[in-house]
């Protein structure tokens, strides 16, 4: 395209000089310009004799072209025709003519290239707003989370369900030998100020508490001899039967008014907390 | 060393398993019932026993009568019996113009009221008020009754048609009311080998009015300790709760115990100790008495009959919701 507008420029301009000018060069600079560049046209002409060849009076106006300014470079056998221009409007438009003394510029095509680049088409609709490096990412990774947040926060639920339960089990597993422990500790300190019948009374009391709730059978309301029944008991050189014997002593102590004193209070204690925990060491283990 | 009291009560427990061995000669099983007989003859309360007819519930009542050496009387109830017939009357006699006291079967020392409901009430009250209070009134004169004195009533708890039932206040005399329940076949065998050919097996008499007033005395010193009372307290107090959120079986109860059962239970558990030959009562003792102290003085609601539960499941039920001291 761009050697037939040279080509057709040649022949325009061949045709109007004399016979001494020959068409040397044509050059855009740049050589591939766009819509408002700044450009200049460079033709380049030979000459064997006096080439009467002058700047234009007035330097011409086109509605697509702002022509800045046109002037010549001679030397003795070349002269060069600059033009500067800027032009406003794509594709490929003719300068308007000019007269350059003996030399007239005609029919000089402009191949303007445009940004857009298929000219027939209409002006595009908006494009969306730019986004900022990562943001698709970052959306795309919120909306994954939105759409795992109901799994993630039942599963995290059921976690700390599970942790809650667990907690609680544990905590109602322990609740019956600490409570014991508690009353232990009340009675040793009660030893020597306490009525031994009154002493085996809470002892015994805390005691048939502690075995309601690791045999799992009802001993509040069931005597010593019902107790002694109950299948866990039989067994000997057992934790529950170290406390069976405890429970005997106590029916004794508390309703046949038998002696016990400090030392046999003592012991007592010693037995409870050593079967206590014997048993609890058990069961730990089975769990 | 044994101290005499426990001497005594060994001596008691002993005499106690000796009855209980010469009664079963002739009553096979029936543990509950002769224990109950040997608990109301020496806590001095009666007995009211329920049990179909065949369970040797005459024959237990003639065994203990045979054991102690005491005067028994059988008074079949019927609804044309009057009280008269029971406690006596004043006869004309010709030889010397007046009247003079005839003495009824009341007069014994065991009694056996054979199916008491069967005769109207004011025959029921006659014998009812001759054992609480120990005495017959004949005529302008008050008679003192045997000692012992120890009446058993049966009650036939079918055939309910053309029956009196005991009055709530009037069973609340009893000391307490045995169950007769049937035999186990193995001990039904052991009747047969043993009823078929000679049912009047002879029994040695262990015990006499003396021995008697000495199990009551060896009674009066098994201790209680203060617990057990309370405990005791804590059972009959129980069946008067009204509250159905504390104590949900007392919705089966429209009413509870009276104070005389309280003192039934303390009065049998002590002799349920000396059963054991124990000076002392335990838990174990007032468990074991209060099915028999509390089943016939307890009113059950209309809602304990809908669900069929009978006294001795609410008993049950009150047992376990009272702790043990």
């Amino acid at each position: 395209m761009k050697s037939f507008v040279s080509l057709v420029l040649i022949l325009l301009v061949s045709g109007a000089l004399s016979a001494q000018a020959v068409l040397n060069d044509i050059r855009f600079i740049p050589p591939t310009f766009f819509v408002g560049d700044a450009v200049e046209l460079r033709i380049t002409f030979s000459h064997d004799g006096p080439l009467a060849v002058a700047p234009p009076d007035s330097i011409p106006e086109s509605d697509w072209v702002d022509i800045k300014d046109v002037f010549l470079i001679q030397d003795d056998n070349t002269v060069t025709v600059v033009i500067a221009f800027t032009p406003f409007a794509p594709g490929t438009r003719t300068l308007p003519p000019m007269k350059l003394g003996a030399l007239q510029l005609k029919d000089i095509k402009v191949p303007t290239h445009s940004i857009i680049e298929n000219s027939h088409e209409g002006v595009r609709s908006l494009r969306g707003q730019l986004l900022m490096p990562g943001t698709r990412l970052a959306v795309a990774l919120i909306l994954s989370l939105a759409a795992m947040a109901p799994f993630l926060g039942y599963g995290l639920f059921r976690f700390s369900w599970k942790w809650v339960k667990k907690s609680r089990q544990l905590y109602r597993v322990g609740r019956p030998v600490r409570r014991l422990r508690r009353v232990i500790k009340k009675l040793k300190a009660g030893i020597g100020s306490m009525q031994a019948p009154l002493w085996y009374y809470e002892l015994t009391e805390a005691l048939r508490a502690y075995l309601s709730d690791r045999s799992h059978h009802d001993c509040r309301s069931a005597t010593t001899a019902e107790i002694a029944l109950m299948s866990e008991f039989l067994v000997d050189d057992t934790p529950q039967k170290d406390l069976l014997e405890i429970l005997k002593e106590g029916d004794m102590v508390k309703f046949a008014g038998r002696f016990a004193d400090d030392r046999s209070l003592n012991k007592t204690l010693e037995m409870v907390t050593s079967a206590v925990g014997k048993w609890e060491k058990a069961d730990a283990q089975l769990q | 060393m044994e101290s005499g009291n426990e001497k005594n009560i060994k001596e008691a427990g002993e005499l106690i398993n000796k009855t209980r061995q010469e009664m079963g000669k002739r009553i096979v099983g029936q543990s509950s019932l002769v224990d109950g007989l040997l608990m109301g003859i020496i806590a001095g309360g009666h007995v009211l026993v329920e049990g179909v007819p065949g369970l040797a519930k005459t024959l237990a009542v003639k065994a203990l009568a045979d054991v102690t050496s005491a005067m028994f009387k059988r008074i079949q109830f019927t609804p044309d019996l009057l009280p008269a017939d029971l406690t006596g009357t004043m006869i004309y006699r010709q030889q010397t113009g007046e009247f003079v006291p005839r003495k009824g079967p009341v007069f014994s020392n065991i009694i056996l009221a054979d199916e008491i409901n069967r005769a109207p009430a004011k025959v029921q009250s006659a014998l009812l008020e001759a054992m609480a209070e120990g005495q017959v009134t004949i005529g302008e004169q008050t008679y003192s009754l045997p000692d012992p004195f120890f009446v058993m009533a049966t009650q036939n708890p079918i055939e309910q048609e053309g029956t009196y039932r005991l009055p709530e206040a009037q069973l609340d005399r009893f000391l307490l009311k045995a169950k007769v329940d049937y035999p186990s076949p193995a001990e039904e065998l052991v009747v047969l080998e043993r009823m078929a050919d000679n049912p009047d097996i002879p029994l040695m008499r262990v015990l006499d009015r003396e021995r008697v007033r000495q199990l009551k005395n060896a009674t009066e010193t098994v201790k209680a300790e203060e617990g057990i009372r309370r405990y005791i307290v804590s059972l009959v107090a129980a069946s008067r709760v009204k509250d159905r959120r504390k104590l949900p079986f007392t919705r089966y109860i429209e009413y509870g115990a009276s104070p005389r059962a309280t003192l039934a239970i303390y009065r049998c558990a002590r002799v349920q100790a000396l059963f054991d030959g124990r000076s002392f009562v335990l838990p174990e003792d007032v468990k074991a008495v209060v099915p028999m102290a509390l089943r016939h003085r307890l009113v059950l609601s209309y809602e304990a009959e809908a669900e069929q539960m009978d006294a001795d499941a609410v008993i049950s039920s009150l047992l376990a919701a009272v702790s043990v001291p």
